[in-house]
């Protein structure tokens, strides 16, 4: 008894557009990033899904990339938000708009 | 022999370099070196002329292949050396005569700051004559030409310190160069006609070519005899040659008397059968052949220099006018050369006149030298050049007064002397062509004969008058101080400058008996008389001699097979053996029609210009139209030489003019009776006008120096006036249309081309402006935009499918 993959890929997309509107809504630049997280892991469950349905390993191995890229991705993006942070005592993305043009 | 002639040239460059770099370093040895050089080549010339003498008179020609000189296009030119007896002749007259002055200049200028070079100069000069009479390429020889120009100009200016002697030079220069220039327009003219410069392949000898003929040849002959006149002082180029006189004596004596100016002779005598074959110049009413304008000139020369002569009182200015006058003698004895057609319309040749001139040319070297060393001698011993005061210096100056007294024998042609002889030949010459040439030249001997005792007996004769009177006049014209020029007493001259005086002084009485004339020669039992004219003579190809004046020398020098095919029914004065001989000499040509189809076209201006209607030459003197060809091949070549009687008829007449003029100057002068001209007795009109225009050289100075140098002036300033108003008007007009095509493109510039730039400057920064407002800066637009990008790119791809 094996469950139908449509179900994943239904949780995967309600988890992307969770992870959508949370990008698009938030101000706090954290929240931003834990929503994008929310993003990644969507795709991560959609390809397992995939890789499960195919019988092959392909699509785990592409989300285990996907996770290690990721860990690197929060790493620098932490980084940023940590500076940015420090220099206005606030993790508010409408405040940065030092490059407008 | 002949592989040695090159160093006859040579050897004197080669003393040349030495003196120029070392001669300050030598010392009196330059004078030695460059003596002994120039005596080497006189050797070589003895050997040239032992060579010649050895073979046959028809093969004393020798081409001696030196160098190739250089190329360009068709044009060859050779340094070629041209061995005949002209040229031996002229080897031996200036290396001896050369070596001579050079042994004399060593005394001469003993002590002069500049010694070593002033033989550099003189071996240089030797060795550019040696070119010149060498040379077997006409450009060689110019280069000889104007060498010896050159050197010239650098002796007459030798002592450049004085401004006389610096004007002089130049005034040489520039006169001869009027010559020259025409003389190179000559040698133009030869290469268009001939396409070489190659005088065996000019002259038509050694079968190469046919000879030069027409009105081409009278050009080239015209413009060569310019270069001649310009050279050898004739009137009207004459006025350099007194002023040359500022140059050292032994320069006067071996450029300005002896070698060079008789250069122009030897070109003459060089390219005697252009000159011979030249059509006649109509000129004032007659027709001349270009030798009867020689002989012109020739005569104006001889009679205007003696007259020139009577009343100067530089001793070296009457020598160089004496000069002049010989040097016309000897243009008359060429003018007197070469062929005449006669009354019958055949051609003859002059015998006399070619030899005469060259035999003229050699003695005079020898006379004139040594008049000008001993003049030399007479500056040296007394300060001074002005003859009046001199006077009685045969007390003082025994071996110098004995020499001189000689030389002026030998001028004015004393019996026995070397002048005599060599006069008489120019007189026979004079004789054969034409009365009135005789006639002068017999007068021109009376005048010799006189300014030549003149200048003896006020010179040499009565009391010595005490030297340089006044040191800043004429005195002054000696130039280089000896340090003799306050003695009052002359004094005898060292032997170096004697030993050469005695040498031309033996010349100047044996030279003369190389050219006895025939007649006397058997009469006092002598094989043959007149070696010189065996030994340098001129003759025409027998194609020329045999042509008459009508054309139809055409005829006779076609080629046999044409020959054999002209209309022989068309001559109805001949026999039948005539009519069928092909052979060229027995081919009486009568058929004017037959000789104008046959002949080449060169020498079509040959009838054309002799046409009967023209004025008539002396020595053209009838009817060309009833001439006959069987004249030319029956004439009879040998020379018909004057019997005893007509020899001696001729030598009295020469004695006589010159025993009237030497007697009438002497008697003159007796007791120092005529002065110069001192303004104490009135003159008459006449003898006013002839004393004043002697004395002021006819004013040739002064009219070449209001017509000729004004002019140029004038015209310089014509010139400079176009200068300024018309060039300059050009130029300032092209400068302001510039400025102001400038100032139009300016505009263009700044309102068009910078427009279009600021346009597009604008552009971009107002695009930019509008673009700038997209960057917000706030990342939630930038993620909604990405958004909404992907939405799009998801509907595309939804539609798409």
């Amino acid at each position: 008894m094996r469950t139908p993959v449509a179900y994943f890929l239904v949780l995967s997309a309600i988890l992307f557009a969770l992870g959508t509107v949370g990008v698009l809504v938030r101000r706090n630049a954290l929240v931003i990033f834990m929503a994008v997280e929310l993003q990644l892991n969507a795709v991560n469950l959609a390809l397992v899904a995939f890789s499960r349905m195919h019988r092959d390993l392909v699509g785990q191995v592409l989300a285990f990339f996907s996770m290690v890229v990721a860990a690197a991705e929060v790493v620098v993006g932490l980084a940023i938000i940590v500076a940015v942070f420090r220099l206005r005592r606030s993790a508010d993305v409408d405040d940065v708009s030092v490059l407008r043009g | 022999m002949a592989d040695a002639v090159w160093l006859v040239p040579a050897l004197p460059l080669a003393g040349a370099a030495v003196n120029l770099f070392a001669g300050r370093r030598l010392g009196r040895v330059a004078g030695w070196l460059a003596s002994g050089l120039v005596a080497a080549s006189f050797v070589l010339g003895l050997g040239v002329l032992r060579d010649l003498l050895a073979v046959p008179a028809e093969e004393r020609l020798v081409v001696v292949r030196v160098l190739e000189w250089f190329r360009a296009g068709d044009l060859r030119v050779v340094a070629d050396l041209r061995v005949d007896p002209l040229s031996a002749t002229m080897i031996l007259v200036v290396a001896g005569v050369g070596t001579l002055i050079h042994v004399y200049a060593i005394g001469y200028m003993a002590g002069d700051p500049r010694f070593g070079r002033f033989f550099a100069y003189l071996n240089l000069f030797v060795f550019f004559m040696l070119t010149l009479v060498l040379a077997d390429d006409l450009v060689l020889l110019y280069l000889g030409w104007e060498g010896v120009g050159l050197c010239s100009y650098l002796l007459i200016g030798f002592w450049h310190e004085r401004p006389a002697a610096a004007r002089a030079a130049v005034k040489a220069f520039v006169t001869t160069r009027i010559g020259d220039t025409a003389m190179l327009a000559g040698l133009a003219l030869i290469f268009l006609r001939f396409g070489t410069f190659d005088l065996g392949r000019v002259l038509g000898g050694q079968g190469a070519g046919a000879p030069a003929s027409g009105a081409a040849s009278t050009a080239i002959a015209l413009l060569l005899f310019a270069g001649a006149v310009g050279k050898s002082a004739q009137f009207p180029l004459h006025v350099w040659l007194p002023d040359a006189m500022e140059g050292p004596t032994p320069v006067s004596a071996l450029i300005h008397a002896a070698t060079m100016v008789a250069a122009g002779v030897y070109l003459v005598a060089r390219m005697y059968p252009v000159f011979d074959m030249g059509a006649p110049v109509p000129l004032l009413g007659i027709a001349f052949r270009p030798l009867g304008l020689v002989a012109l000139i020739g005569t104006i020369t001889a009679l205007m220099a003696s007259y020139i002569a009577f009343t100067q009182n530089d001793i070296k200015r009457i020598l160089a006018f004496s000069t002049c006058s010989q040097l016309g003698y000897m243009f008359i004895a060429l003018g007197c050369g070469g062929t005449v057609v006669s009354e019958d319309g055949t051609r003859h040749l002059l015998h006399v006149g070619f030899s005469a001139a060259l035999f003229h040319l050699t003695t005079h070297a020898f006379f004139k030298a040594l008049l000008f060393l001993g003049s030399g001698s007479v500056i040296h011993g007394t300060g001074t050049q002005d003859i009046w005061e001199m006077g009685g210096l045969r007390k003082y100056l025994p071996a110098t007064t004995l020499t001189f007294l000689i030389g002026t024998l030998a001028l004015i042609g004393f019996p026995g002397l070397a002048g005599f002889w060599s006069k008489d030949q120019i007189l026979e010459a004079a004789k054969e062509y034409n009365g009135l040439i005789f006639l002068a030249a017999l007068f021109g001997a009376g005048m010799t004969a006189f300014y030549m005792t003149r200048l003896y007996r006020v010179a040499f004769c009565g009391q010595w008058s005490g030297g340089p009177q006044h040191d800043g006049g004429h005195g002054s014209d000696h130039g280089h101080d000896h340090g003799h020029g306050h003695e009052h007493v002359p004094h005898e001259s060292p032997r170096s400058m004697l030993l050469p005086l005695y040498a031309l002084t033996a010349l100047a009485i044996v030279a003369g008996f190389l050219g006895l004339p025939p007649a006397i020669a058997r009469a006092i039992g002598l094989p043959e008389g007149n070696v010189f004219a065996q030994w340098v003579h001129y003759s025409p190809p027998q194609a020329w001699l045999e042509t008459n004046a009508s054309g139809e020398h055409a005829r006779r020098l076609a080629l046999p097979g044409l020959m054999a095919q002209a209309p022989h029914g068309a001559v109805p004065d001949h026999g039948g053996s005539a009519a069928n001989a092909p052979s060229p000499a027995a081919e009486p040509a009568h058929d004017h029609a037959a000789a104008t189809a046959t002949h080449p076209a060169e020498h079509g201006s040959v009838p054309a210009s002799n046409a009967p209607s023209a004025p008539i030459a002396p020595d053209h003197g009838h009817d060309h139209a009833a001439a006959t060809a069987a004249h030319a091949a029956e004439h009879d070549s040998e020379p018909h030489e004057p019997t005893l009687w007509q020899v001696l008829e001729l030598m009295f007449l020469g004695t006589l003019a010159m025993a009237i003029g030497a007697t009438l100057a002497y008697r003159a002068y007796e007791g120092r009776r005529f002065n110069w001209y001192d303004g104490t007795y009135a003159l008459t009109p006449l003898e006013s006008a002839l004393y004043y225009s002697s004395r002021n050289k006819l004013y040739f100075d002064e009219i070449y120096s209001a017509t000729l140098v004004r002019g140029l002036f004038l015209a310089s300033k014509i010139a400079r006036w176009l200068d300024q108003w018309l060039i300059d008007l050009i130029v300032r007009g092209t400068g302001f249309l510039t400025v102001q095509i400038a100032a139009l493109y300016r505009l263009f510039d700044s309102y068009v081309v910078d427009g279009l730039v600021n346009f597009s400057g604008w552009i971009c920064g107002r695009a930019g402006d509008g673009l700038r407002r997209l960057q917000t800066g706030q990342v939630p637009t930038y993620v909604m935009v990405v958004f909404l990008g992907v939405l799009a790119v998801i509907a595309a791809l939804v539609q798409g499918r």
